[in-house]
């Protein structure tokens, strides 16, 4: 993120428009790329000398907001540490040890007491070095004069990117609350959204709508008190937002100084690029390869495209990995396939369904990837564990026993 | 039977009860709001004594059964250490009115009259588990010692500057209070806050806000704040319930003191320098038409920012202002304190940490700023207790809190003109030792603004 006098914007009636930097734009990424030059060719350089040669391609003051924007977001991408021949530390008990037996120092000739010069040369002798490289080690671990260890580089189109992510980023710290609607429905990619929303410790109401699902973000203090507590994690939440392939968000940025609310909104459109990178997205193999079993069979029970989301109480959500679809008389059932998985996760998800009075759901457990056995002969919740694949023909037959018909299935809606 | 559950969730208290019943248990008189993301009603944290207190005495009259899952403190059994130390009168009487006001509020001491001794007086007679609070990572380790001497205690806990060791006794900083506080604010039964005039900033009173600790007391020599926050104590950690000031207390309990104001001036070639900047620097002011009484220093920034002469600007107001703190005679001045207290132990203070390192580096004296790593700071601080240093030289990191009643002797060379500051800075050498008599010097260049900047800072009894 940004610092807050770092930010660009225009506010026009009643909304907040960030000033984007075209990422495509030639000069710009010329620029990003001279600075990210700059600071690859720094490292080993102490601090002070990174920021005068970073300084000649940063324009001072407002001028230059989106040069110190990236050099803010370079800083962050690099590690710092001490350089001196001693350890400064040391070095410096040793002078302070000696200055306090002669106490007081006589900095220059016109003071009385024990010349500075003198206690140097003591202090440089004990540590094997010259007066000047006592001088210069004295200090050399104030932030200043540390030195640049590492760098972990970056493109130039990608500093762009995360220029941009971040100036949006920026402007939700002032947001209270904000307002997503997703458009798709891919599994992995929602259950991943509500897996960050729990992560971040933020809350959520969502329900459908015709233009898709609206998710209304805010934390649990926020009903007491409208604070910004939770911008940072709307903020790094955002940076989520564009692996959704059509998402729009909607937030109240109390950004002028009267405090007054401007609607921030972005979509995507607006051209951002995801922050992180997403993880625990990929398929099980298990479930891949019951995907293709089924796709080689005639069977009636094909999956469906679109994933289902389940919110229970306590803004928890359940999202299938797989939910099938009777292709004749349209009954559902949803399958839920647990690779690693530990008595206690067992126990929460059994409890998670029957509070919720969830109907229609599979448990498939592996065997091999259990990390402890479990019997699971009173599981209130129909159950098919399996080696390596998903045995197709228990499993279908589980599947028309506690199939549901589509109005029941579909309860969350 | 229907139950009512109370709960702690992220820094809220929750109750989970049949809506049916929210007006026969007169949810209404609570601060409690209803939740409609998770059916519940949900209060701050801090609300907990009252929700609880009130659930207690109705839910009997209503044939509910109340069950608090909300509450993770334990009892305390606190044992002294025979350290041979007994309460002074107002020490006594500061527990007391504590106590009277329900075991809440703000205690009022200047530096050095055993406000610690006081908060562990508090502790014992909460008998709870008890989550400390203080400003610098310096008071922590302070607060840790000082806790470890007092009783018999096996461990004491503590959260932030690198450790995240949760004990029924767990010292914190306010800045890990608020991030930690919405995981572990159900933990502690007593929440006392040291320095606690941080507390009512819009972040740090989520320390308090997010904790359902049913005891409270804030301690501070200065509950008084510049945006008048001291209001809001009553709310977070209770009113003051008990005051005493540095003059009802010197001499007796603090040691005597004098203070002395010493001036110096600016050289010719200084002089010129610092009227040539401060007229850049002013006729900038007039030209843009930015009134610093009106927009105030954020005006004054962004102004500066807009163009080449406003960063001319800010570079002279930058240059008039090092001028006076490093002038020549106010080197030299420091040479003459330093070698006229020489048998002393001296702590001198400056507004910026570039003058700090640089009185370090003249007179190879420690210096303990917030870059300074935390095993040096100790030892620094216990070098100086010792008497192994005979001068310290800090900005700002020592006004407050830090122990080092051996110093007799301080150097102010530059400030703000905060009398919170200043008076910190006094409190710095008050601690009663022997019969010492501590003695604080404010050394400042004349025709100059921190003529005027000194005026202010003054503004406080215990200079009159």
């Amino acid at each position: 993120m940004l610092t807050a006098e770092l930010v660009r914007f225009t506010r026009r009636r009643g909304q907040i428009l960030p000033r984007f930097v075209p990422p495509r734009d030639p000069a710009l990424l010329a620029l990003a790329s001279d600075m990210i030059a700059t600071v690859e060719a720094h490292v080993g350089a102490t601090r002070a000398e990174l920021e005068e040669a970073l300084a000649c391609w940063i324009p001072a003051g407002q001028a230059g907001r989106v040069e110190q924007g990236l050099a803010k977001l370079l800083d962050k991408r690099c590690a710092w540490s001490t350089a001196a021949p001693v350890d400064p530390v040391a070095l410096r008990e040793t002078l302070f040890d000696l200055a306090a037996n002669h106490h007081p120092v006589a900095p220059d000739p016109s003071a009385q007491g024990t010349p500075r010069a003198q206690l140097i040369e003591e202090a440089a002798r004990r540590h094997g070095l010259t007066s000047l490289e006592t001088e210069e080690a004295l200090y050399a671990d104030l932030k200043s004069a540390q030195r640049l260890t590492s760098f972990r580089t970056l493109s130039d189109t990608r500093l762009v990117e995360r220029y941009n992510l971040a100036l949006a980023q920026t402007l939700l710290l002032r947001a209270a609350s904000m307002e997503v609607l997703v458009r798709e429905t891919q599994a992995p990619v929602l259950r991943q959204l509500f897996r960050w929303l729990k992560f971040f410790q933020l809350m959520h109401r969502s329900h459908h709508s015709a233009e898709g699902l609206r998710v209304r973000i805010d934390g649990p203090s926020s009903i007491l008190q409208q604070s910004q507590r939770y911008g940072v994690a709307l903020g790094s939440f955002v940076a989520l937002l564009p692996h959704l392939q059509r998402w729009e968000l909607r937030a109240e940025i109390r950004w002028s100084p009267d405090r007054s609310p401007d609607l921030l909104r972005l979509d995507e459109r607006s051209g951002l690029k995801p922050g992180w990178r997403l993880t625990g997205t990929w398929q099980s193999d298990a479930e891949r390869m019951l995907r293709e079993q089924l796709a080689r069979t005639e069977s009636p029970w094909q999956p469906c495209d679109e994933s289902v989301l389940i919110p229970l109480q306590g803004g928890e959500v359940l999202v299938p990995d797989v939910t099938l679809v009777h292709r004749l008389d349209g009954r559902r059932v949803h399958l839920d396939i647990v690779g690693f998985w530990r008595r206690g996760w067992l126990e929460s998800r059994w409890q998670s369904l029957q509070q919720a009075h969830i109907q229609g759901w599979i448990l498939c457990l592996s065997r091999q990837l259990a990390t402890e056995r479990v019997d699971t002969t009173d599981c209130p919740t129909p159950l098919l564990t399996f080696a390596s694949v998903i045995p197709l023909k228990q499993l279908l037959a589980l599947v028309e026993q506690h199939a549901l018909p589509p109005a029941v299935a579909s309860s969350d809606t | 039977m229907s139950e009512a559950i109370l709960r702690f969730h992220q820094g809220t208290l929750t109750l989970q009860v049949d809506s049916a019943l929210a007006s026969e248990l007169q949810l209404g008189a609570l601060p409690l709001v209803y939740d409609e993301r998770v059916d519940l009603w949900r209060a701050h944290a801090n609300a907990y004594r009252d929700v609880f207190s009130h659930l207690h005495r109705v839910t009997p009259l209503c044939g509910v059964r109340l069950e608090d899952r909300a509450r993770a403190y334990t009892p305390l059994a606190l044992r002294w250490r025979d350290t041979g130390r007994h309460p002074r009168d107002y020490q006594r009487a500061a527990l007391d009115a504590w106590v009277s006001a329900g075991r809440q509020g703000t205690i009022v001491l200047p530096t050095g009259a055993g406000k610690s001794y006081v908060a562990h007086l508090l502790m014992e007679n909460a008998a709870r588990s008890t989550l400390i609070v203080v400003p610098t990572i310096d008071l922590m380790h302070q607060w840790y010692s000082g806790l470890l001497d007092t009783f018999a205690l096996d461990e004491v806990g503590l959260l932030g500057g690198g450790a995240h060791d949760l004990r029924p006794v767990t010292i914190t900083t306010y800045d890990s209070a608020c991030l930690h506080m919405e995981r572990y604010g159900d933990r502690f039964g007593l929440l006392l806050c040291d320095e606690v005039h941080h507390l009512p900033g819009p972040t740090y009173q989520l320390a308090a806000l997010a904790c359902l600790a049913p005891f409270r007391a804030g301690l501070t020599a200065t509950p008084e704040r510049q945006d008048g926050g001291e209001t809001r104590l009553a709310s977070l950690v209770g009113p003051v319930v008990y005051r005493r000031e540095i003059k009802e207390l010197a001499g007796h309990y603090l040691a005597d003191y004098d203070t002395e104001r010493v001036e110096v001036e600016l050289d010719e070639d200084e002089a010129l320098a610092y009227a040539e900047a401060r007229a850049r620097y002013t006729s900038f002011l007039r030209e843009s038409g930015v009134s610093l009484e009106r927009e105030g220093w954020a005006g004054f920034l962004r102004a500066c920012t807009r163009s080449e002469r406003g960063r001319e600007a800010l570079l002279a107001w930058r240059i008039q202002r090092a001028i006076p703190m490093t002038c020549r005679q106010k080197l030299a001045k420091v040479s003459d304190l330093l070698l006229q207290h020489r048998h002393d132990r001296t702590l001198l203070f400056t507004h910026d940490n570039a003058t700090v390192y640089e009185l370090s580096r003249r007179h190879l004296l420690p210096a303990i700023t917030h870059q300074t790593p935390v095993r040096e700071r100790k030892a620094l601080l216990a070098g100086f207790r010792q008497g192994r240093y005979p001068a310290l030289i800090t900005s700002k990191v020592l006004n407050e809190g830090v122990d080092v009643p051996e110093a007799n002797v301080a150097i102010v060379l530059s400030g703000s003109g905060s009398v919170r500051e200043h008076v910190q800075r006094l409190g710095r050498v008050l601690r009663k030792s022997g019969d010492k008599r501590a003695r604080l010097y404010e050394v400042i260049t004349r025709a100059t603004t921190e003529e005027h900047v000194s005026e202010r800072r003054r503004e406080h009894d215990a200079y009159r």
